[in-house]
């Protein structure tokens, strides 16, 4: 079942990691400096970017993706 | 039929019904459990009934605590505490009033501890308020100081003002009030008022709270240690019990007391202490290690993680539409489904789909408030929690289908508002239709064909169709609302337009301790007459009336159709129960022994309760008194001779065909002097309209003995007793009496009893119908003992549970009292 944005970010970092797994599909990733790894799920009927530590491979945060080119700043390659 | 024994026997057949579905005694089948599924009926199935909220019974520090407690003290350490305690009670006690930041003392149980604290707690000149729904357990140490004459009533679920309404009244003559509730109620989730509670008790200093918090331990509060003290400290007019055994995840049950004296009283003198064996060693070891958990920050983590799960539940109901009876945040969930019979359906279909639930069911609820009651821990996935919603959707709407029921009425049996888009079943109107019989419902039996009437339910009793008519014009236009009732006649059809079933219905304002002990509704008249005239009173629909007795449901049982016509009737009660606004349904009389009907009423949610025997005389072949006399038994026929014989003389019997007024009036004093004597057949005293009636109707004969004047004089003569008696083509119905006591030396009772049965005889009657109550006396007369039983239905049960929770001062046998009737 379908949750919307607001409710999807009601939920602490885990619980939207669990969501992720459960109800997310990936789309792509992008790296900020060396330190970051950025991916981006298409959960439900929105967008959302999970940052990871690259050192740890430990989720930082799950950020909404509210600017629909957001896509552009992907580089699928990476 | 005793009420106690029929209660049993409800449970009985549910339990019953239950185990023959395989939904409860179940067993786990798992050599080794692991984490939230087992295997049962050799199926994997998850588990959504633990109580175990936080998922710690498989912390393998406590596991490792537990096995270290065996090793140190062996499996048992089996001594009474009043003598010597494991070192483990100790450490425990200490972390736990560390935990509370109040003293603690741990008993072997929480309802172990209900029973040590509770009688030594209460003094007899306290009085005890119970919510509605506190735990069962709580209820059975309550029942340990009534005999004591301690002062026990009941309020509804959580309504506060209710509360401080009996407390105002109350503390006029206690000064102590106990009031006891759940801290988080173990059916429906939902917490107690605690904020409330604490305003009332600061407000009025004869209260004081008696808690169970069992559900609500762990998961809440600082330390873990409970949602009401997650809300307010501990109150020096309260004590709280816990339990070890579910979010703890450990065993055994505390008392968290405002003060150490109280501790060491309960101790001291608290029954199970005294003699109960203690906590095995492995439940304390892991007790221990589950306190420093408590008391280590990883608590509110656990708790966290709780709260994100009951959250997303929250959510999954919502989005699935299901019929979620609270939303809060305890793991406790309620699905409402209704009826018995759906909520099985529902509860078998997602074992099959692999989720372990539980029934809610009577009588830990309602009987048509089953439900799907199911927990969540912090051991469930998302997906688990959606997985089990989505099967839960998809079986209730085709359990609904096949159980020929309606989401609507589901909302209406919990008083809940249906969400609008949802309000578009036509279930049973389809039903209706395939089933190819016509209902047939009339608001008079003026409107029903004489003859069918009289020939499927004439011959029964009082309820002919001009028996009905008078019914109709005396219970119609009357100042108080019990003395207006409203009736509706039922027919079933089959295609050919025979009937299958015919039946009528009065809706009518009774009292609902009619069937009580006569010592409890003197206590209730009491209230009536200081408080409010209706108090404990219900709008019942009747089948067949109060003032009508006997079977009152002609059913073709020869009929191939007779069950769907009976789901039909079922189906009509409910909607007439819906329109003439009743909250209780009483289906009467049927036979005892009739396991078909018990089945199917049981699925309907109603409860099978014993009614006041009937007694009936069917033998009136004889000639003379003395032919009579031989259709006796010995010991009646020496009764017969010393009781009736003997005074027989002395009264003159006289059948009024044209009463006066005055004779009419004096008739029914005759009559209130039985009614208000007798409190065991509780009912609302009839109005005169119905003996001024009565005198005018020709089917009516009013019986009288006169006493006959030593001066011999007429008008020196008395009155000693009044008969009123209904006649049909077949049947004498003695129906209601009137009784001068200053004749009881001349045993004008049973001389009533036998005019009645010379004057049934000289109409020709095949049958004399006694009626109920005064079994010893009719069966003198050779009467034949009809045991009926009824079928019930409350819309809540809270009436009945006050009833239950009153203390019987002193039981009245009834089996030998005079009655009315």
């Amino acid at each position: 079942m379908q949750l919307t944005q607001g409710e999807f970010f009601q939920f602490n970092l885990q619980s939207q990691i669990q969501l992720i797994k459960k109800d997310g599909i990936f789309m792509m990733k992008r790296l900020v400096y060396d330190t970051h790894l950025v991916k981006l799920y298409k959960i439900y009927e929105f967008y959302v970017e999970v940052v990871l530590k690259r050192t740890s491979n430990k989720v930082v945060s799950i950020e909404p993706v509210i600017n629909g080119k957001i896509v552009e700043m992907y580089d699928n390659t990476a | 039929m005793s009420k106690h024994h029929t209660f049993i026997e409800t449970l009985e057949q549910l339990g019953e019904d239950l185990r023959e579905k395989g939904l409860i005694h179940l067993t786990a089948e798992d050599r080794v459990l692991e984490h939230n599924s087992f295997y049962v009926q050799k199926k994997e199935v998850i588990n959504f009934g633990s109580c175990s909220y936080l998922g710690l019974e498989f912390d393998s520090r406590m596991k490792e605590a537990a096995k270290k407690a065996i090793d140190d003290y062996g499996t048992q350490f089996s001594a009474s505490r009043a003598y010597v305690s494991p070192r483990y009670y100790a450490e425990l006690e200490y972390k736990l009033t560390e935990i509370f930041d109040a003293p603690t003392l741990v008993a072997p149980t929480t309802t172990l501890g209900h029973i040590a604290t509770i009688p030594v707690l209460i003094r007899d000149e306290d009085a005890i308020i119970l919510d509605h729904l506190v735990h069962n357990s709580v209820q059975n140490a309550v029942n340990l100081v009534k005999p004591r004459g301690v002062h026990v009533e009941m309020v509804r679920h959580n309504k506060m003002d209710m509360l401080e309404d009996r407390i105002k009244k109350l503390r006029q003559k206690h000064k102590r009030i106990w009031y006891m509730a759940d801290g988080i109620y173990s059916m429906y989730g939902e917490a107690a008022p605690i904020d409330i509670i604490f305003e009332l008790m600061d407000k009025y200093t004869e209260l004081y709270f008696y808690v169970d918090d069992a559900h609500g331990m762990s998961c809440f509060g600082k330390h873990g240690r409970g949602y009401v003290l997650s809300k307010k400290p501990m109150h020096e007019r309260m004590l709280m019990a816990t339990s070890l055994n579910k979010a703890y995840a450990s065993g055994g049950g505390v008392l968290v007391c405002p003060n150490k004296e109280m501790v060491v009283k309960i101790k001291s003198c608290g029954a199970p202490f005294l003699s109960s064996g203690p906590m095995q060693p492995a439940a304390l070891g892991a007790a221990c290690a589950a306190a420093d958990i408590h008391l280590s920050d990883e608590i509110y983590q656990l708790q966290g993680e709780l709260q994100e799960n009951i959250k997303y539940t929250n959510l999954m109901l919502k989005k699935y539409n299901l019929p979620s009876v609270n939303e809060n945040n305890s793991p406790v969930f309620f699905v409402a489904a209704s009826l018995p019979k759906l909520g099985f359906n529902i509860i078998r279909r997602l074992l099959d789909e692999g989720f372990y639930t539980n029934i809610g069911v009577f009588p830990t609820v309602p009987m048509k408030n089953t439900g799907i009651r199911f927990t969540i821990t912090r051991l469930h996935t998302f997906k688990q929690i959606e997985d089990m919603i989505t099967a839960m959707a998809y079986h209730y709407s085709l359990a609904l289908k096949e159980e020929n029921f309606t989401l609507e009425q589901v909302y209406r049996a919990f008083r809940m508002p249906m969400p609008e888009e949802q309000k578009s079943d036509k279930v049973l109107q389809q039903l209706v239709s395939l089933t190819q019989l016509k209902v047939e419902r009339f608001r008079s039996v003026e409107q029903i064909n004489k003859e069918e009437w009289d020939g499927l339910l004439g011959h029964r009793g009082t309820f002919n169709s001009k028996g009905l008519q008078f019914l109709e014009e005396v219970f119609a236009n009357n100042i108080f609302p019990e003395n207006n009732w409203e009736f509706d006649y039922i027919i079933i059809r089959d295609v050919a337009n025979k009937p299958i079933i015919a039946t009528f219905f009065t809706a009518a304002l009774s009292k609902d301790d009619m069937l009580s002990p006569g010592s409890i509704s003197k206590q209730i008249e009491e209230r009536r007459i200081t408080d409010d005239p209706h108090y404990l009173c219900s709008k019942t629909l009747f089948m067949g009336s109060l003032l009508t007795e006997g079977n009152h449901l002609y059913l073709d049982k020869n009929h191939p159709q007779w069950k769907n016509a009976m789901q039909l009737l079922l189906n009509q009660i409910a909607q007439l129960a819906e329109k003439r606004q009743t909250t209780v349904t009483n289906l009467r009389d049927f036979d005892l022994e009739d396991s078909e009907m018990d089945s199917l009423m049981l699925d309907n949610g109603y409860f099978k309760i014993g009614v006041p025997e009937n007694h009936v005389i069917e033998q009136l072949e004889w000639n003379n008194q003395e032919e009579f006399i031989k259709t006796l038994s010995a010991r009646s026929k020496k009764h017969f001779k010393q009781d009736i014989r003997k005074y027989e003389n002395k009264f003159e019997i006289k059948i009024h065909a044209k009463p006066t007024e005055e004779e009419v009036n004096y008739w029914y004093k005759l009559y209130l002097n039985v009614k208000h004597r007798n409190l065991d057949l509780n009912t609302f005293t009839l109005p005169f309209k119905v003996f001024q009636t009565m005198a005018e109707d020709k089917d009516w004969e009013i019986l009288t003995l006169g006493i006959k004047a030593e001066s011999g004089k007429e008008e020196d003569k008395k009155t000693a007793a009044v008969m009123f008696c209904y006649k049909n083509e077949k049947n004498y119905n003695f129906m209601l009496v009137g009784l001068d006591y200053e004749f009881q030396e001349y045993n004008a009772y049973r001389q009533a009893i036998y005019q009645v049965i010379l004057r049934a005889k000289e109409l020709g009657m095949e049958k004399v119908r006694l009626g109920y109550s005064a079994s010893v006396e009719k069966r003198k007369f050779g009467a034949k003992v009809i045991t009926p039983i009824a079928y019930v239905q409350a819309k809540d049960n809270y009436n009945f549970e006050v009833l239950g929770a009153m203390t019987v001062m002193k039981e009245v046998k009834t089996n030998n009292a005079v009655n009315t009737r």
